[in-house]
């Protein structure tokens, strides 16, 4: 009996440590220090071009004449190449980055198809611009060019959200169901722990659903509140996945108790 | 009788050859029966004597260091979540007055 229960003991602790270690070894996806640095270049970037482009405006608004038009053009051009590289490199980022390793391929699909359509989108205004003869439509199309695609409020945040949510996924079918089983594989019940990672699992999902949603059309009207949505799914993944590690911690500590008492 | 000598010096030699093998046989097998005894008692004594508090103490800290652990993910999350709210508030796609 001593011996079985020993046995048990050290399935138990192994199970933890096994699971729980290459699940916070980075294993499950989340994000180093270097990778934080990365993921900030695109901004940082973003935010270099934007002195540039408040530049280029500056020149189109002290220009006179028919030289309006060809500033406004110039501030155009940097305008649209300023997104179409930052979506360039967020389509190289999601091969690259293991921020986003977990996306499965029809994922990273459905993501890459839906910044290529905003590159694509981009090109023909860029185009349009170019060509351009009326001053008051260029104006207008370079507005387009802002809220039409919403490349750094939209684009970027649902992206690197989509990213977050699958890897949340990942990490409960992957490393947390891994230790469950073997929990389970002692002969301990685990079925609540189960179940707050059923739920866990559930909103991670609908947060990337959501972020799909916001990458196909950034121009929504409601994808500020589409971001309030996702966000909550992602917290609600968040408390389920504390009310695991309680679960587990309480489960260990009832074992202690009745391995102590056995023996 | 010339016959039968060389019979009889050919059944000695193989008695001898079973007896070596059944005396090498449980020589093994009693080996075998103290070295399982001997690695596994230490265990049983282990468990139900002083060391067991040692024992629960490096647990405490497994199960410590798990917790931690967890913590950081869920913290890293928690940042992580914050980093998109904040660029979903981005002004850089706020068109400019032309």
């Amino acid at each position: 009996m001593l011996i079985q229960q020993m046995t048990m003991h050290r399935i138990f602790n192994t199970a933890i440590a096994i699971a729980v270690l290459s699940l916070m070894l980075g294993q499950a996806g989340f994000v180093t220090a270097q990778e934080k640095t990365n993921g900030d270049q695109l901004r940082v970037k973003a935010r270099e071009h934007r002195t540039e482009i408040d530049t280029a405006l500056t020149n189109f608004r002290s220009a006179r004449g028919e030289k309006r038009l060809e500033k406004l053009k110039v501030a155009s051009k940097r305008i649209v190449s300023v997104r179409t590289e930052a979506l360039n490199g967020l389509i190289a980022r999601l091969a690259e980055s293991k921020k986003c390793k977990n996306l499965s391929e029809a994922q990273l699909s459905e993501i890459k198809a839906a910044i290529q359509s905003i590159i694509t989108k981009l090109e023909t205004q860029d185009s349009d611009i170019a060509s351009s003869t009326d001053l008051t439509k260029a104006k207008t199309a370079i507005k387009e060019v802002y809220t039409n695609n919403k490349v750094f409020a939209a684009v970027i945040p649902a992206t690197n959200g989509a990213c977050l949510a699958t890897r949340l996924t990942f990490l409960i079918d992957g490393r947390l169901n891994t230790l469950v089983e073997k929990i389970k594989a002692a002969g301990i019940e685990t079925a609540e722990i189960e179940a707050l990672m059923t739920k866990a699992k559930s909103s991670a999902e609908a947060a990337y659903t959501v972020y799909l949603g916001i990458l196909q059309n950034p121009a929504a009207e409601n994808v500020r509140a589409s971001f309030s949505t996702a966000k909550s799914h992602l917290q609600t993944t968040r408390q389920e996945l504390g009310a695991v590690k309680s679960a587990l911690a309480k489960l260990r500590a009832d074992y202690e108790q009745q391995t102590k008492d056995g023996s | 009788m010339e016959t039968l000598v060389p019979e009889q010096t050919g059944v000695e030699p193989k008695s001898k050859s079973v007896a070596w093998l059944v005396v090498a046989l449980l020589l093994i097998f009693f080996t075998s029966v103290f070295l399982w005894y001997y690695f596994n008692k230490p265990t049983t004594e282990t468990a139900s004597n002083s060391p067991a508090t040692d024992q629960a103490a490096t647990k405490d800290t497994e199960l410590s260091t798990v917790s931690n652990q967890i913590s950081s993910t869920l913290e890293e999350l928690e940042s992580e979540i914050a980093a998109i709210t904040s660029d979903a508030n981005s002004t850089d796609d706020d068109a400019p007055n032309l």
